[in-house]
């Protein structure tokens, strides 16, 4: 029988095609929640073995485990698929925090440690999943150890893990392969100093050990699977205090209550049950946590507002002003020129502009007569312009009725916007100056992790208040007042020899319980160019300092770079946070920066290195890094080197921390600005210590930027 | 619920303070959103309709179809579908996942031991797998109005991913009147009232 061979070759093709959509796997069903699990020390891992596994980049997760003597909570952050890293709190309790019972009472040790681990090869069908960890990387150490793990799926049930490690993961001991390589490798130094520091000179020295483990998935049995190991810990040295351990094997099972919780029992040593739980949250993706956002509703009567429309100009900018101010968009100016509308717009409710500018463009479409051929809709923010969309009508409603997303410069023009002050727009709505906002809610402070006590915080009730007495000229405010705080037996006062510009932390928490004020700075913003944006400042900038002083931002609308420049006269605040100077220290100064930003566009990372003199007067550059994903989720740290000694800085050497920043409407169906920003430092110090005013002008120029458009312009017609 | 209680965490301690508005959306993050069918509520549809609840929402589909082989078809607020063969879900289409029956000679009330099908899962996808639904018991009464009530526990079984779920489906006077089942191993079950206007 005779067949055309090109004939096969597409009934192959069609074949496969067809294979592949009809032999769906079920392993979902299978193996639910198929993500791995938390190990005790709070990374992806065995129980008390790392693996080599991670979670999806933009993933956060909490773990909570108790395994005698230690009782450990850990954040977990994923900024790249590669990478993860974590940061601990670690109750151990066999130990005092001190043996000085006036400093610490009768307090067991708390120590915080850092642990990262780096993916080096991505698992495929012939190669393991390779990575290498540290474990207690800018701590005390007393946790310290590094590791090179390779994890491998045998069966969709078994993954198997081995790997060698060094420092407290050398307790099943072999000679150290790098003694081949260098006699470097031969000593560890377990001196811990100051902590903070990274001991690189130590890293894969001294013994080392291996270790290996299975974790097995149940099929069909609601994504339980049971972990067994051999544990390479070595529990003689770990915290300088040995453990007894009855076997090296461990045996433990995870019980996945939803994709996010997990709850786990572990049996280690030989003698200890160990139990845990664990949350993990994606939230780098778009609609991260909720199935979609509400949809823009369609304006009633289209076709009857449109005959109005066209009768005056005047009813169709009233008509624009009305039906913007609907979806909490409210209309500046807008003209007419020939066929193109033009509407100045501002609002607070969108942070991604390509939608608030979509949604515009849509309401417009809705109620302008048919002669209006294009429209050009800016949006400004305390009148710095942000941004202009331009775009032809016909071309925007068969992007929307296609659902295709325009293309920028093709489709529409994205351009800098700078509000001209002698432009004379045919509609100026009328703002009766001062404008008033408002909110009011609860605030919690907090100081964990001291010598007198884990946890110290209070629960304020928080007014956020904004005068704005001019476009351009505002003043906030924030005020709270104390409803509920356990601080009394918070004493620890600061061993600083700098001057105390952070670290009389505790007499700001103690003696501001009642009624404070975190804030109320008098903003002059505005533009000299598309490209440069200023802002005057004046009053209380901040909870420890009150002052005036200025910024400056060069940022060119189609680069990816910015350049700012700030300088500030502050004046150190009185500890109960109201509007007096602290006058028996009168400690005042002058602190500035040089910014370099830049926006890295292929994996978001937002870079920024600025030098200059700092709060205590120490001379210095910082570096911060931050990715920023889809949804607005931003995970970053960041590290300060200043001309001061590891004495002059104390515990922890030097300044460092990391920051979350979650967009609330992540969590929630409908659209909003607001976020939570949270940060974390390892311990509070002097040196470093930058002023945190509000308001910068990063922050608030961040919609300017072409790049953003180009990254969502997918969301154009949501 | 975990993910309730974060939400209310990052509210509280977001760093500007909590505007008003955003009570609704945490009000709508931590409560279930309710709708009470009480008699007024009867009397206001035109048409048949269902309540359909799971553990956050409740949610009314109207009745738009009924087909030769005895399938009704409900419609959503949001064009979702839910059709139903004797308050069994054959299919749905647009929930956060969609199930299919590929047999439409299913019937809960034929009174047999158990029937078999292939369903199709989606979201996750599974296709044409075999389902299994068994009897496990029949229990007949009469409620304090004096109608027959006729409740059936089912066991849904679906080997090939380990599925099995109990159900349930209660009949007044011979006519589906509440039932309760699974249409995805990884949700909660739905519960289904069923309103007829006749």
């Amino acid at each position: 029988m005779f067949r055309c061979p090109r004939f096969s070759y597409i009934a192959l093709l069609i074949w496969i095609s067809f294979s592949s959509y009809v032999s769906a796997d079920p392993d979902d069903y299978i193996y639910p929640f198929k993500q791995y699990s938390f190990s005790n020390y709070g990374t992806i891992g065995l129980i008390q073995n790392p693996n080599a596994r991670l979670l999806d980049e933009g993933s956060i997760g909490f773990s909570w485990s108790h395994n005698e003597p230690y009782l450990r909570g850990s954040l977990i952050a994923y900024p790249f698929s590669w990478l993860e890293v974590s940061y601990q709190y670690v109750d151990i309790n066999n130990k005092l925090y001190s043996q000085i019972k006036s400093f610490s009472g009768s307090q067991s040790l708390k120590d915080k440690s850092f642990d990262t681990k780096i993916r080096l090869i991505k698992e495929s069908q012939s190669l393991p999943q390779i990575a290498v960890g540290f474990r207690d990387i800018a701590g005390t150490g007393i946790f310290s150890s590094e590791f090179i793990v390779a994890s491998k799926n045998l069966s969709k049930s078994l993954d198997i893990t081995m790997g060698i490690g060094w420092g407290i993961l050398s307790g099943q001991s072999i000679q150290n392969p790098l003694l081949k390589i260098s006699d470097r490798f031969e000593t560890r130094n377990s001196s811990t100093g100051q902590g903070g520091k990274l001991n690189v000179d130590d890293y894969f020295s001294g013994s080392a050990g291996y270790f290996f483990g299975v974790e097995y998935f149940i099929p069909k049995f609601k994504g339980m699977r049971i972990k067994l190991e051999y544990d390479g810990t070595n529990y003689k040295t770990e915290n300088n205090i040995p453990i007894s351990q009855a076997s090296n094997f461990n045996l433990g099972i995870v019980f996945p209550q939803s994709k996010n919780l997990s709850y786990k029992l572990n049996y280690t040593r030989g003698n200890t049950l160990n139990f845990g739980f664990s949350y993990k949250l994606n939230l780098g993706k778009k609609n991260a946590q909720t199935v979609s956002k509400e949809k823009q509703s369609r304006i009633n009567n289209s076709k009857a507002i449109k005959i109005v429309t066209s009768r005056s100009e005047q009813n169709l900018f009233k008509g624009a002003l009305k039906y913007l101010s609907d979806e909490k968009i409210y209309l500046q100016h807008a003209s007419i020129d020939k066929n193109e509308l033009e509407v100045i717009f501002a609002q607070s409710k969108y942070r991604n502009p390509v939608i608030a500018s979509g949604r515009v463009l849509n309401i417009l479409d809705q109620i302008a007569p048919n002669n209006i051929t294009s429209f050009k809709v800016s949006e400004i923010n305390g009148g710095i312009g942000l941004y202009s969309i331009a775009s032809n009508r016909d071309t925007f409603i068969r992007g929307r009725k296609q659902f295709l997303p325009p293309k920028p410069d093709i489709d529409i023009s994205v351009e800098p916007f700078i509000l001209e002050r002698d432009m004379n727009y045919q509609f100026n709505p009328e703002v009766k100056y001062p404008v008033f906002f408002h909110t009011i809610g609860p605030d919690i402070r907090s100081q964990i992790g001291g010598p007198d006590g884990f946890f110290f915080g209070d629960v304020k009730l928080k007014s956020l208040s904004e005068i704005v007495i001019q476009r351009g000229l505002s003043l906030v405010s924030s005020i709270s007042y104390g409803l509920y705080d356990n601080m009394d037996d918070l004493k620890l006062a600061s061993d600083s020899v700098l001057p105390h510009v952070r670290t009389d932390i505790v007499k700001y928490l103690k003696q501001s319980r009642n009624f404070s004020i975190q804030r109320m700075q008098l903003n002059k913003f505005g533009q000299i160019s598309p490209s440069i944006f200023y802002k005057f400042s004046a009053g209380i900038l901040e909870y420890m300092f009150s002052g005036y002083g200025s910024e400056v931002l060069y940022k060119p609308f189609d680069k990816n770079y910015a350049i700012g420049v700030e300088a500030w006269k502050v004046y150190q605040r009185n500890y109960d946070q109201m509007f007096g100077i602290l006058d028996d220290v009168d400690y005042k100064t002058t602190t500035g920066h040089l910014s370099f930003y830049y926006h890295e566009p292929k994996t978001n990372i937002i870079f920024r290195m600025k030098g200059g003199k700092f709060l205590a007067q120490d001379s210095g550059i910082s570096f911060e890094f931050t990715r920023e994903f889809y949804s607005g989720f931003r995970v970053g740290g960041f590290f300060t080197l200043t001309d001061i000694s590891e004495e002059e800085f104390g515990e922890g050497s030097f300044d460092k921390g990391f920051s979350f920043y979650i967009p609330l409407e992540i969590f929630s169906k409908s659209y909003n600005s607001r976020n939570f920003g949270w940060g974390l430092k390892p311990i509070t110090r002097d040196g470093g210590a930058t002023l945190s005013h509000g308001y910068n002008l990063w922050g608030v120029t961040h919609k300017s930027h072409k790049n953003r458009f180009n990254r969502h312009i997918a969301d154009f017609y949501d | 619920m975990i993910k309730r209680y974060l939400y209310i965490f990052i509210l509280c301690t977001s760093c500007s303070s909590i505007d008003y508005s955003y009570f609704k959306d945490l009000k709508n993050y931590y409560s279930k959103n309710k709708i009470l069918v009480d008699q007024s509520f009867i009397d206001k549809q035109d048409y048949s309709f269902i309540k359909v609840s799971n553990k956050k929402n409740d949610a009314i589909f109207i009745l738009s179809n009924i087909d030769q082989f005895g399938v009704y078809e409900w419609v959503g607020s949001n064009y979702e579908i839910i059709k139903t063969k004797d308050g069994l879900i054959v299919e749905t289409k647009g929930l956060l996942s969609d199930i299919k029956f590929y047999s439409s000679d299913i019937s809960i009330l034929e009174n047999v031991s158990s029937f078999d099908s292939q369903i199709d899962l989606y979201n996750p996808d599974l296709i044409f797998s075999n389902i299994t639904l068994r009897i496990n018991s029949k229990t007949a009464y009469k409620n304090n109005k004096g109608n027959k009530m006729n409740v059936f526990q089912y066991t849904r079984i679906v080997p090939e991913i380990g599925w099995k779920a109990e159900e349930s489906y209660t009949f007044k006077d011979g006519v589906i009147y509440k039932s309760i089942q699974q249409i995805n191993p990884m949700l909660d079950p739905l519960e289904i009232n069923f309103y007829f206007k006749y």
